[in-house]
């Protein structure tokens, strides 16, 4: 007499595979709605043909997470604005909008570089505004500089960090603070974004 | 006749599951002593009541890794220490001022000074930033700057890169030399990144 025991696909009690005797290959689509306990390797694209990428909702590292690519997220980019001549007149415009922003949600470092010169002896300000569609500015920073001299061309900056902004079109604004501060073919605004995957 | 066979719950061979038999749950909690391949997908936040997040102690991966959302370490901060701070250096005392306390979590420190100031002869003048621990040096940087001429307000900057800090309290001050003077319309800004390596 000879008989065929088939192992079932469902497993509805704690298993410790395998106990002793080395490694455990799936070939399935594998739930688990315990916990998941390995005590040695996990190699999730293995050598099979029907390897693919993972997708995790998310996922805790309580230690170092070793990346050997890149970190590849829309939130961790560079954006580089130059603009000069912004305001070399009296009767410019006191606002000027330097760029449009797309922002995806991260922590905003910016680094503010700015050039001018003053008729007059005065602090002279530049003020930088995020302005969301609303046309509110929600985030600002004011970059002051001392003028001792007039007409003496000179380079001051600002670096800021705004967190808890969301995604979204916003405008950069800069606004001076009298029309005796001048913007003109020889001075630069220079305005660097680095988006961080964080929020602080 | 009759028979009953257990399943067992220690396999003492390598398995595959299900080879042809379509997907596994494992309803319990697992504990595999050896390694794991999966050649398919693996979901390890389920749909089942004890679903949760998958915690590694570590993960390495040898390509690229793609998130959707944040990365969330108390290591990776950005943090404005400084917001346009005046009139610290007034006149000829005093030489040393504190500018905050510092909370460090163990990452790579990247430091962006920002000074402005005028000096009352023309010159080299200095700004020192250091970070100190229970009254010691653990990092500083100069920041100099040439006068060409007495008392003309100036701007200057220094980026720095601070490692192995060890995760602690420190105090951020600034000194500065003789003639230099840091009035009320000059300002310190200072921004403090820290990358998680």
């Amino acid at each position: 007499m000879s008989f065929v025991v088939e192992v079932p696909c469902l497993f509805t009690k704690p298993t410790q595979i395998p106990f002793r005797l080395g490694n455990t290959g799936f070939i399935g689509e594998e739930t688990i709605h315990g916990g998941w306990m390995v005590n040695q390797s996990i190699t999730l694209n293995g050598s099979g043909t029907e390897a693919a990428e993972r997708v995790y909702d998310s996922f805790d590292v309580s230690g170092d997470l070793v990346v050997g690519g890149d970190i590849v997220t829309s939130r961790f980019r560079n954006v580089v604005v130059n603009k000069n001549n912004v305001f070399p007149k009296t009767n410019s415009p006191s606002s000027v909008t330097l760029a449009t922003l797309i922002l995806n949600g991260g922590t905003l470092c910016f680094n503010f570089k700015c050039g001018g010169f003053c008729t007059s002896s005065l602090v002279a300000r530049f003020t930088f505004e995020l302005i969301n569609s609303e046309n509110i500015a929600i985030r600002s920073t004011n970059a002051d500089f001392k003028f001792s001299q007039i007409h003496v061309h000179q380079y001051w900056g600002r670096n800021d960090v705004y967190s808890g902004v969301t995604a979204g079109t916003y405008t950069l604004r800069v606004t001076r603070n009298s029309t005796n501060v001048r913007n003109d073919a020889a001075d630069r605004f220079n305005v660097t974004l680095t988006e961080y995957p964080f929020n602080a | 006749m009759s028979f009953v066979v257990e399943i067992p719950s220690a396999f003492t061979k390598s398995v595959q599951i299900p080879n042809r038999l379509g997907n596994t749950t494992l309803t319990g909690n697992e504990t595999i002593h050896g390694s794991v391949i999966v050649n398919g997908s693996l979901t390890l936040d389920g749909v089942g009541s004890n679903s949760g997040e998958p915690v590694y102690d570590s993960i390495k991966v040898t390509n690229d890794i793609e998130v959707g959302g944040n990365i969330l370490s108390s290591r990776f901060r950005a943090e404005k220490i400084i917001d346009n701070l005046s009139g610290q250096f007034l006149g000829s005392s005093p030489s040393n001022v504190t500018l905050a306390e510092v909370i460090v979590y163990g990452g790579t420190l990247h430091m962006s000074f920002e000074c402005g100031g005028s000096n009352t002869t023309s010159g080299q003048a200095n700004y020192t930033f250091v970070l100190t621990q229970n009254s010691q040096t653990i990092k500083s940087t100069g920041a100099s700057y040439y006068f060409n001429q007495a008392d003309v307000s100036q701007y200057w900057a220094r980026n720095d890169v601070y490692t192995n800090v060890p995760a602690g309290t420190y105090i951020l001050s600034v000194s500065r030399s003789t003639n230099l003077r840091h009035g009320v319309s000059d300002f310190f800004n200072v921004v403090l990144i820290e990358n998680p390596f």
